[in-house]
């Protein structure tokens, strides 16, 4: 089932989320998961793996996550990828700012990821 | 309020007395030409030309010389210790006025022109009431004016014996008396009202910084908070996560293949404590309840058994430790357990940041401001850091090398803390540090923390104040 493999690029800095994220993902074998640990290294993967959705941290080093979005979204290469902008400052205005910059969805931290998982299938079934 | 209860207050009241003086200038200079011409036109034929000519080209002169003085001072616009000189300078101006008006009294006495006479004390008296509103507030520049401008009629008057002459003095002496005592009285108003005005002022000033300042901590607390929320969600997120994940698929979890996603969980637990341990202790600093236990303490043994506790992590990067520390070091009275917490965050932070490198600890004696400090430095030749870095290093939760917490550990809030904590007992914490030649942080306490260097309520904690 080669054709039914999806790739999903997760921007994030911090180990321990990568490792979780990745057994989580991993857990129905259709998933591949590529990791990107700042938000450089996010846009230029986003553009030269296309994968089929982005999670993306918005706190990152080099450069910040809605930065990093805005990037991915001006190139033609990787605009149309689905994004889901993850953060744990639920206190401030990141979901506006992740909107704007232009994500599809937001998650705050610690995730729910029975409910990302929910998020994930039905944005790369679209 | 004694007039020396504010030196700077009244040499800034004596500074806009000036101004309004001079802001006067034009006015006065206009009114006293007219008079002068007026005087002139009256004594045209009772005086000689000659007289008349002198007198009005030294009233003419001067008043000139009156209207550059005030286009120089308005240019200059002085501040108050500026002031001071253009002050002296219009107090000259009016004694030299009076002169030239006073001098009016003699030069022009016509004993036989009785009409001339009364309007020469018409004007005389006219100059010295409309000196009273324009310069009475700036009392040395007004009373020389006022005597010099009426005495010399007065006495001239009165000298001459008639009866008719002496009656010309009366409203003159009238006036001078009256000049002086309104003259005093309106001063000081207006020394009090220009003195209320400055105090409304400061007070204004004063009210406006308290506003700003609790504006700035009110949003340094919201900052704080919602970087709080963040760090302590981040290993939330590590401990839901895996716990969800192995509640929701247990099957995929052997006794063996658990521990990883435990282990995490575990060490996720343990920084959350850590974490909130830290907020505790600097929220006590922070809200002045920490009390500070002073006694007289060794600073080499104290140093000496921090540097036990740190060995094991020097050597775990394979860091040679080192002490230097002179003779003799006079006892240090501090809180001996708070200065061990900031030393052993600095050491192992030092043996965090460098491999295979040397941490030297350093004990100094020196004077500053005329009192005895301890200096306690430690010096590491690690990573190092740039100005960047350094400048935010004591804020809350800064990490500089974390781009992964897990890899250097640590809150984020260790050396906030420990600023705080040095500070608190009357010292600072410092940091010089370069990029890949390693950085030296200094802990500069006082020889003596209760002199003068801690609060009334750390005192308290070792002589309790009778009530």
């Amino acid at each position: 089932m080669e054709n039914a493999m999806h790739t999903i690029l997760y921007v994030e800095d911090n180990e321990d989320n990568v490792e979780l994220m990745k057994t989580w993902l991993e857990l129905d074998g259709d998933i591949k998961l590529v990791v990107a640990t700042d938000g450089k290294q996010g846009v230029q993967l986003a553009s030269q793996i296309a994968p089929d959705l982005v999670l993306m941290d918005l706190y990152l080093p080099v450069m910040d996550g809605c930065e990093a979005i805005r990037l991915i979204r001006a190139d033609s290469a990787s605009r149309h990828i689905p994004i889901i902008a993850l953060s744990a400052h639920a206190m401030s205005d990141d979901r506006t700012r992740a909107y704007a910059a232009g994500c599809d969805d937001f998650e705050t931290k610690p995730i729910v990821f029975t409910q990302l998982l929910e998020k994930i299938r039905r944005l790369l079934a679209a | 309020m004694g007039d020396c209860a504010h030196p700077d207050l009244d040499e800034r009241v004596r500074a806009e007395q000036i101004r309004m003086v001079y802001s006067q200038s034009p006015t006065t200079t206009g009114g006293s030409l007219v008079g002068g011409a007026f005087l002139i036109a009256v004594m045209w034929n009772v005086v000689s030309h000659t007289t008349l000519f002198a007198w009005g080209a030294a009233l003419a002169i001067h008043q000139a010389f009156r209207i550059y003085s005030y286009r120089r001072y308005i240019t200059a616009n002085p501040d108050v210790s500026g002031s001071r000189k253009w002050g002296r300078l219009y107090i000259l101006a009016t004694t030299v006025a009076g002169c030239i008006w006073g001098s009016a009294g003699i030069l022009f006495y016509s004993p036989d022109a009785m009409v001339a006479q009364v309007y020469l004390c018409l004007i005389l008296f006219a100059i010295a009431a409309m000196t009273m509103p324009a310069l009475s507030m700036f009392a040395p520049a007004y009373y020389p004016l006022v005597v010099l401008l009426l005495l010399p009629f007065i006495v001239r008057s009165i000298a001459s014996g008639d009866a008719e002459h002496i009656a010309l003095a009366v409203p003159l002496v009238i006036v001078l008396v009256m000049s002086i005592t309104f003259g005093r009285r309106i001063n000081h108003w207006f020394d009090e009202s220009i003195r209320r005005r400055f105090e409304i002022q400061a007070l204004i000033e004063m009210t406006e910084r308290a506003r700003l300042e609790a504006e700035r901590s009110s949003r340094a607390k919201s900052e704080f908070l919602a970087t709080m929320s963040h760090e302590l969600r981040t290993p939330l997120n590590a401990i839901i996560g895996y716990s969800e994940l192995m509640t929701l698929h247990p099957e995929k979890y052997s006794t063996q293949s658990a521990k990883e996603p435990l282990g995490r969980i575990l060490r996720a637990g343990r920084h959350l404590l850590s974490l909130i341990n830290d907020l505790l202790d600097m929220a006590k600093i922070e809200s002045g309840k920490t009390s500070f236990m002073y006694e007289n303490v060794d600073v080499e043994v104290l140093v000496r058994d921090v540097m036990e506790t740190a060995r094991s992590l020097a050597e775990h990067n394979g860091n040679t430790l080192r002490l230097v520390c002179p003779a003799a070091v006079p006892p240090l009275c501090t809180d001996p357990k708070r200065l061990s917490q900031v030393l052993l965050n600095l050491l192992s932070n030092a043996c965090k940041f460098t491999e295979r490198g040397h941490v030297e600890i350093s004990i100094e004696q020196m004077q500053a401001d005329g009192r005895n400090w301890i200096n306690v430095a430690v010096t590491d030749t690690g990573i190092g850091m740039s100005r960047e870095q350094t400048d935010k290093l004591f804020e809350d939760f800064f990490q500089g090398h974390a781009t992964t917490p897990g890899k250097f550990g640590g809150t984020g809030l260790g050396l906030a803390i420990s600023r705080r904590i040095c500070r608190a007992m009357g010292g600072d914490l410092t940091v010089v540090s370069e990029p890949g030649k390693g950085s030296t942080f200094t802990a500069r306490l006082p020889e003596r923390a209760l002199d003068g260097g801690g609060s009334a309520a750390e005192v308290k904690d070792q002589q309790p104040v009778p009530s």
